[in-house]
Parts: structure tokens; C-alpha cells; sequence
């Protein structure tokens, strides 16, 4: 990967910097209280004071916008290393092993494909009832069936390679087989898939919020921001807005660095 | 032939005039070097020239370079190229495409792709005609027929309706080479037109091609192997780096050879040569030998150990049946046994699909036989479960056809080497020595270390293979087309380090290939396998002199030889 960074590219770091620096020291770019009530300043629009307007409380919106940032984060990075984890457990069984153990296991999977993957996440809400925890959770859970049906194809594929044969020959016991040779190679495009999938998360992991099953409204989280400004849509746009962009840029900035990454190992692998 | 074949095949030109003009031909790929640099040569009319050179010589540039396919950021440049009377030289891509096909027919190395795998090979055929004739659907239909019969190909009404990957190798090759005539071209190019093929497809398919310049085509045939371009060749061309470095009549070349090349490449084919003769020119990184007459050496050959020792490997009355797509069972393997002393080499030739393979996987145990049972070492191996297996895997290793593919495509060679040699035992730097020292028995260089076999060459490559089938130190290895995917003079180099390896370490081999060429210089003693079922054994050279089944012999005679 030696080639130069295109300036989507760089726009897309930058923004995921950006958050970055807001998730861990949100301190360092404004210094109010995200949850600091002062309803004298209520629904006032953008300004030089307060950027992104304040909200119904008077809390300020752009404070309220950066410290959401860790929770959608977290809840993004979270729920992707849940689904993976679970992904590569029921992939790898699937692919190595019986017939029985592959069937069974590809129809389980089939099934929860069949359903959409945010309503899946509710049906788990459903049963653990809402909040933080359960929403990532959730979310994780639903993309498991995706990327654990890579897995398993990726792990058939190698498994029959020249490659894990020689390995055969040179005495080899499957479990050595299996953590150095065929793990490493069945892993990495879905390293490629998880930068995407964690853009995705964040999509849902807000959707939940904004329904009202993650995040609990005065918490400074984007979804619970979006579904509290929903009702002043009409007079206080900027409730709205300012945290709708912000999903939008951390997904997209996700987004385009998973395809660039993608598009980079392909040609290194050419 | 019949009379109308010889009709359908005449271009209308008179033997003797000249067809190909190519004065000064030069080719570089963007600001790289001169891939071909500056080539002159003339084709008659009935005549067959041969281009022999290794791979990266810039013949295959060259050939395509003659018909505007040079590639894209190709710089062709020619003082004169003259295809008849006409001047080849600037023309545009769609004066191109009336040229191609009808002047001059074009036949590649890999017919599998250079043939639509969706489309009867009859309607491929009778694509040329569709686009450069006349010829009423009817016409063309009947016309295919013709051309498919010319080509010999068996029950043409059937084959014209089958796509090319229901025909096997030579009868694909038959088709394309229809297509490729199909027009009367007055020049043909062959580009390897039997590299992927059978000692007796490649021996027919050649016959077709001669055929063909003895009713007045002019053929360019192009060839790593001197003992193909042999058969067939009124002169011969030997390019290296972009030049030709020697021409002459065939003849004149093989027998009073001018140039140390065309030397190494007379020198590199195997086929009638003892046993212990060197092939490569340069000299052994591993042993000293005493340098022979012409560059190459010659050392006896002594067994290391005497043969009335215990067999290392033994395999008795094996049978494997596996199940076919279509539910019937195919007896893959049927009731083969052999025998491997230590130090010796024997050897299994038999053409693609007779199951020789598959007896590789069986001895390495990565089959279980249906029946009968193989022996390593006086122990019990084939019917022991995997787990009792393993601690004794490392007696024996094995060298694959396509090493590429046989490397796991993280590493570097180093880290292939370490993980080969060690069982984790040994430190860094014991590690360090032994990768030094393997590199070093298969004579490569030591910054190959760092480099990941993707990026080195076929012959690197192959050595790689090697030591990291030595690294376990095995007894025995098992080489499974270790040469196939090589051209003349690298497959040369890898043959006798292959013996180099085996005075030194007194290793067994079971040297598996589809040329009996190779094969007989490589064995002490020989199979000859068939549909699965071993047709012929014994001393190689006895096999050599009275081969005792017909189909040794048909084998013996198809062998290109110098």
C-alpha cells in the first residue's frame, strides 16, 4: 500500500480524526455542559454564541453534538467487533466443519437473513429490554449472520488449497493449520468489510436511539438528539440538522475509507 | 489427406514466394527497454521458420507485434514489414481487423481460452467466415464441416455442436487451429501451439501443423523447446533479449551450433540423455563437477546406497474409485504397486488423466486407498489414522506442479523456510542459519529471503519449492510434474539440482511427469501408467531400448527429440 492518499481519502481521515479527538476529549473543543439546562436560552437559533442554536432546555447544541460522538463511536466500533466475533465462531465452524455441522449452520444463518437486519435488532430488544448495552448488542448480532457467511465461504475456499495441503504434508495438526495458515487468509478482506460495517452501525445504532430503545433522551447521543428535535422540526431546524450531518459524516467517512481499503487490497493482491 | 482436404487447406499463393517480410522490428512497452530490438526475418510461401527462446525473450511480443496486437503502450517500429505485397506498417485498428484472420491466421498456446467457453466451437469457427465472406449460414455450416474434417478431428457433426471445454486438450487445439485456417491464411503463427499438451496430442497436432506448410502455408512457429520447433522447422531463429543472436537451417543450428545459447538450449533437452549427464550449461552451486566437452558436465552416477537395501517406500495393489459428476464410478487408480529403494529415482509417466496424480496422494496419504496399502519404511503408513501419521510426515515431502499456488501467499520465503524447517524448536538465529543453508543447496540467492514467491520467477520459484521440501530433511520426495510449468533451459537447471540433491543427501524420489523425455533422465527405474493402471515397469534404460507394451512405444515415438 504504497501509493498516495487520494483526497477523498484524506477528507475521510481528517473527519474520523475529528471524532476521534471529540470521543475521547470532547473537553478540548467545547468546553459547556452538554447536559447544563438554562431555559432562559431556549430554541435560540445559530449564533456566535451558541453555533448550532440550543434546544428546548437551552442546552447547547453543538457541545450536545460533539460529546454524542463517543457514544456513537463506541456503539459502532462495539457492535462491529460483536458481530464479527460472532461471525468468525459460527463461519469458521461452518467451515470447517461436516457436512451436518455446514448445513445446519448455513440455514441458521438463511433465516436470519431472511429477516432485515433492524428488525432483528428489535426482536432482541424486545426480549432484553432497551438501553446503551442492548442496543450495541443488538446491533452486533444482526450483522453477525453477513459476515459470518463470508467467513465460512472464505475458510472453504483455503481450506482446500495447494497451500494448506503442503501444510498437511509437512505434518502439520489441524489446529496449527487452522490458527496460522487458514485463519490469517480467510480474515482479511473481512477486515476491509468491518471499516464499512462499522459506518453501518452507527446508522442503526442511532435508528434505535431515535426510536426511543437506545440512548434515553437527555443523554447527549445523536439518534436520542434527532428524535427530541423531531417535534420542533418546524420552528428549530438546527435541532435536527446539526446532528443529522454528524451521523451522516461519520457513517460516510467510514464508508469511504472501508472502500478505499478495499480497493487497495485488491490490487495488491493482483 | 484426401483430395478435398488438400483443396480447403492451399492458400492461393506458390510455394516459394515470399509471404512475411519483417525488416528491423523493434518494440518497448512505454519508457521501458526494447522488448524486441530489432529483428529482421523473411517467410516463405510453404516454408516453417521457428523462433526458440525462453520466456521474456520477446517472441511472444514479436508474434503479436505481426498482427497489431501488441499490447496496449506498445512502440512497434519497423524500417519494412511487408505481409505479401502489401505494407503492414501504420495501419489503423480496423484495417487491422481485415487482416487478422484472413492473412494471417493466429494459433495460442492456451486454446481453453482463447475459445468462447459458452459457444459451440463450430459457431466460434464459423465466426471468421461470418465476418470476412459471403458465405450463406448454409454454406459456412458445411464449410466448418470441411475445415473440422481437414484438422482430423473425430465425428465433426458432434464435436461442431460441443463447447471447447467438453473437448479434451488436442481436439481443442484441432479447433482453433479450424478457426485459425478457416480463411486460407497465407501465414499462420503458432505461438507454443503444444506447450499445454500431450506427448501424443502434441506429436498429432504437430503433424496437422506440417501438413499445412506442405500445401503452401507459411507457418511462424514459436517455441521454448528446440526438439519441437525441430520437427517441423525448415530454419531456425534463436532470439534472446530482443535479438536474434544466431539463424540458420535447422540443421545447421542443432549440429554446428555458433552461439554459448543455442549451445544451452541443444544442451537443456532432456530426452535420450543418461542418466547423470548435466543439462545446464552453468555450472552446479553445490557440487564441483568436472566440466565435459560444448560446457556440459558429466559425472557417473552412482546410486549411494546399494539397491538390496530395504525399500524406503512400498506401495502394494493400490486402488482408489472415486465418483464422477454424472453418479458413475471412475477407478482413478487400479491395483497399482511400486517400490522405492533409498537413493534411487523412480519414475511415473503417463499422459493427463491417467491417475498419476492421484498415486502421489496416496502415498503422501492426503488420499486413503480403497484398497491395497503403502509402507514407509517397513512401518505400516496408509492405514494408520492421520493423528499416529504425523509425527512421521516429515520423512517425506513433496514438490507440486504449480508452486505458486502451493505457497501460502502471506509469507516470504524466509518465513516459508522457518515454518518448514522447525517445529518450533531452535532459536532465532539456528532458524537464520538453516534458511541461509537451504537457500544455498538450491542455489538462490540470499536477499531472495525477504521476497514473497508471487514476485519471483518460475525457476526461483520452484527452487523455493524444493528447499522447503528438503527443510524437514525427508528421506524421500515426491515430485508431481516438477517441471512442466518450466521452460527448456530452467526446467534444466531445476533437473539437475534435483540430482545434485539427491548425490548429496541421498534422497529417494518418486519423479512423476507427462514426458517420458524428462523422466528417462531423471529415473533409475520406470512406470508407465494408463487409465489408472501401471501398462509397463523396469529398468529405464531396458524401457528405453525395448519398451514391451505398444503403448510405451507410441510414447517413445511422440518424445520431440534432438
Amino acid at each position: 500500500m504504497k501509493s498516495k492518499l487520494r483526497p477523498g481519502e484524506i477528507v475521510a481521515i481528517a473527519t474520523l480524526a475529528l471524532l476521534a479527538v471529540a470521543a475521547i476529549a470532547p473537553g478540548l473543543l467545547s468546553t459547556l455542559d452538554p447536559l447544563g439546562i438554562d431555559p432562559g436560552q431556549a430554541f435560540r437559533p445559530p449564533s456566535a454564541g451558541h453555533w448550532f442554536g440550543t434546544d428546548e432546555s437551552g442546552r447547547d447544541i453543538y457541545t450536545r453534538v460533539i460529546h454524542g460522538a463517543r457514544a456513537s463511536l463506541i456503539i459502532g466500533v462495539v457492535a462491529t467487533v460483536i458481530g464479527i466475533g460472532l461471525a468468525l465462531l459460527l463461519g469458521v465452524a461452518a467451515g470447517i466443519g461436516g457436512r451436518g455441522t455446514d448445513f445446519a449452520l448455513t440455514r441458521v444463518s438463511e433465516v436470519l437473513f431472511a429477516l432485515p437486519g433492524l428488525l432483528l435488532a428489535l426482536v432482541f430488544i424486545a426480549i432484553a429490554g432497551p438501553g446503551i448495552a442492548t442496543s450495541t448488542i443488538a446491533v452486533g448480532l444482526a450483522t453477525a449472520p453477513g459476515y459470518a457467511r463470508i467467513i465460512r465461504s472464505q475458510v472453504r475456499a483455503i481450506r482446500g488449497a495447494p497451500y494448506v495441503e503442503a501444510a498437511i504434508v509437512l505434518g502439520r495438526a489441524p489446529g496449527h493449520r487452522l490458527t496460522r495458515t487458514i485463519l490469517p487468509n480467510a480474515i482479511a478482506p473481512v477486515f476491509v468489510l468491518a471499516t464499512l460495517g462499522v459506518g453501518q452501525a452507527i446508522v442503526w445504532a442511532s435508528s434505535l436511539s431515535y426510536l426511543g430503545l437506545g440512548a434515553v433522551p437527555p443523554a447527549a447521543e445523536w439518534g436520542a438528539m434527532l428524535a427530541a428535535g423531531r417535534t420542533y422540526i418546524g420552528t428549530a431546524w438546527w435541532m435536527t440538522v446539526f446532528p443529522g450531518i454528524a451521523i451522516v459524516l461519520a457513517a460516510g467517512a467510514a464508508t469511504a475509507l472501508g472502500r478505499s481499503l478495499q480497493n487497495r487490497t485488491r490490487q495488491v493482491n493482483r | 489427406m484426401t483430395d478435398t482436404s488438400a483443396s480447403i487447406l492451399s492458400p492461393a499463393v506458390a510455394r516459394g514466394t515470399p509471404v512475411l517480410d519483417v525488416q528491423n522490428l523493434r518494440v518497448r512497452f512505454g519508457r521501458g527497454p526494447q522488448v524486441v530490438d530489432g529483428i529482421s526475418f523473411e517467410l516463405t510461401a510453404g516454408e516453417c521458420l521457428g523462433i526458440v527462446g525462453e520466456s521474456g525473450s520477446g517472441k511472444s511480443v514479436t508474434a503479436r507485434s505481426l498482427i497489431g496486437l501488441a499490447g496496449t503502450g506498445a512502440h512497434v517500429e519497423t524500417d519494412h514489414l511487408r505481409l505479401g505485397e502489401r505494407s503492414l506498417v501504420g495501419l489503423r485498428p480496423a484495417t487491422w481487423r481485415g487482416i487478422r484472420g484472413r492473412k494471417i491466421g493466429f494459433i495460442l498456446q492456451d486454446a481453453l481460452s482463447s475459445l468462447d467457453p459458452l459457444r459451440p466451437v463450430g459457431r466460434e469457427i464459423a465466426d471468421a467466415l461470418r465476418l470476412h465472406t459471403r458465405l450463406s449460414p448454409a454454406a459456412r455450416g458445411v464449410r466448418v464441416q470441411e475445415l473440422l474434417t481437414a484438422v482430423g478431428m473425430p465425428e465433426p457433426h458432434l464435436r461442431a455442436r460441443q463447447r471447447s471445454g467438453e473437448l479434451s486438450g488436442g481436439l481443442r487445439q484441432r479447433a482453433l487451429i479450424a478457426s485459425a485456417i478457416a480463411l486460407n491464411p497465407p501465414v499462420l503463427i503458432a505461438d507454443e501451439p503444444t506447450t499445454a499438451l500431450d506427448a501424443t496430442v502434441q506429436a498429432q497436432v504437430l503433424e496437422l501443423l506440417a501438413q499445412l506448410t506442405a500445401s503452401g502455408t507459411g507457418l511462424l512457429l514459436i517455441s521454448h523447446d528446440l526438439a519441437v520447433v525441430k520437427q517441423l522447422a525448415d530454419r531456425v531463429a534463436v532470439m534472446r533479449a530482443g535479438r536474434i543472436v544466431e539463424t540458420g537451417s535447422t540443421a545447421e543450428i542443432l549440429e554446428a551450433p555458433q552461439h554459448d545459447y543455442t549451445r544451452s538450449l541443444i544442451a537443456a533437452v532432456p530426452t535420450g540423455r543418461p542418466r547423470g549427464e548435466r543439462l545446464s550449461v552453468s555450472s552446479s552451486p553445490v557440487l564441483p563437477a568436472t566440466t565435459g566437452a560444448l560446457g556440459t558436465q558429466t559425472r557417473p552416477h552412482e546410486p549411494p546406497v546399494a539397491p538390496e537395501q530395504h525399500p524406503v517406500l512400498d506401495a502394494q495393489r493400490l486402488t482408489k474409485v472415486f465418483r464422477t459428476p454424472d453418479r458413475s464410478l471412475m477407478r482413478a487408480v487400479d491395483d497399482v504397486s511400486l517400490t522405492l529403494h533409498p537413493g534411487r529415482t523412480l519414475g511415473l509417466v503417463g499422459e493427463s488423466g491417467s491417475g498419476k496424480t492421484t498415486v502421489a496422494r496416496l502415498l503422501l496419504a492426503l488420499e486413503t486407498p480403497d484398497h491395497g496399502t503403502v509402507t514407509l519404511h517397513g512401518e505400516p503408513w496408509s492405514p494408520l489414522p492421520e493423528s499416529a501419521r504425523r509425527h512421521r510426515r516429515r520423512q517425506m515431502g513433496a514438490i507440486y506442479q504449480d508452486p505458486s499456488a502451493s505457497f501460502d501467499p502471506r509469507l516470504t520465503v524466509e518465513q516459508i523456510l522457518t515454518d518448514a524447517a522447525g517445529n518450533g524448536s531452535g532459536g532465532t538465529r539456528q532458524h537464520r542459519t538453516r534458511v541461509a543453508e537451504l537457500l544455498d543447496s538450491v542455489g538462490l540467492a540470499s536477499r531472495t529471503r525477504d521476497s514473497r514467491p508471487a514476485h519471483l520467477s518460475g525457476g526461483q520459484r520452484q527452487r523455493v519449492a524444493i528447499a522447503r521440501a528438503l527443510a524437514p530433511r525427508p528421506g524421500i520426495i515426491i515430485c508431481d510434474e516438477p517441471v512442466s510449468a518450466l521452460d527448456v533451459t530452467v526446467q534444466a537447471q531445476v533437473l539437475d539440482l534435483l540430482n545434485d540433491l539427491q548425490q548429496e543427501f541421498g534422497i529417494s524420489y518418486l519423479f512423476i511427469s507427462h514426458d517420458l523425455g524428462v523422466v528417462g533422465h531423471m529415473s533409475d527405474s520406470l512406470l508407465v501408467m494408463r487409465g489408472g493402471r501401471i501398462v509397463e515397469r523396469g529398468d529405464t534404460e531396458a524401457v528405453f531400448r525395448s519398451p514391451a507394451h505398444e503403448y510405451t512405444s507410441r510414447l517413445l515415438a511422440a518424445a520431440p527429440r534432438l
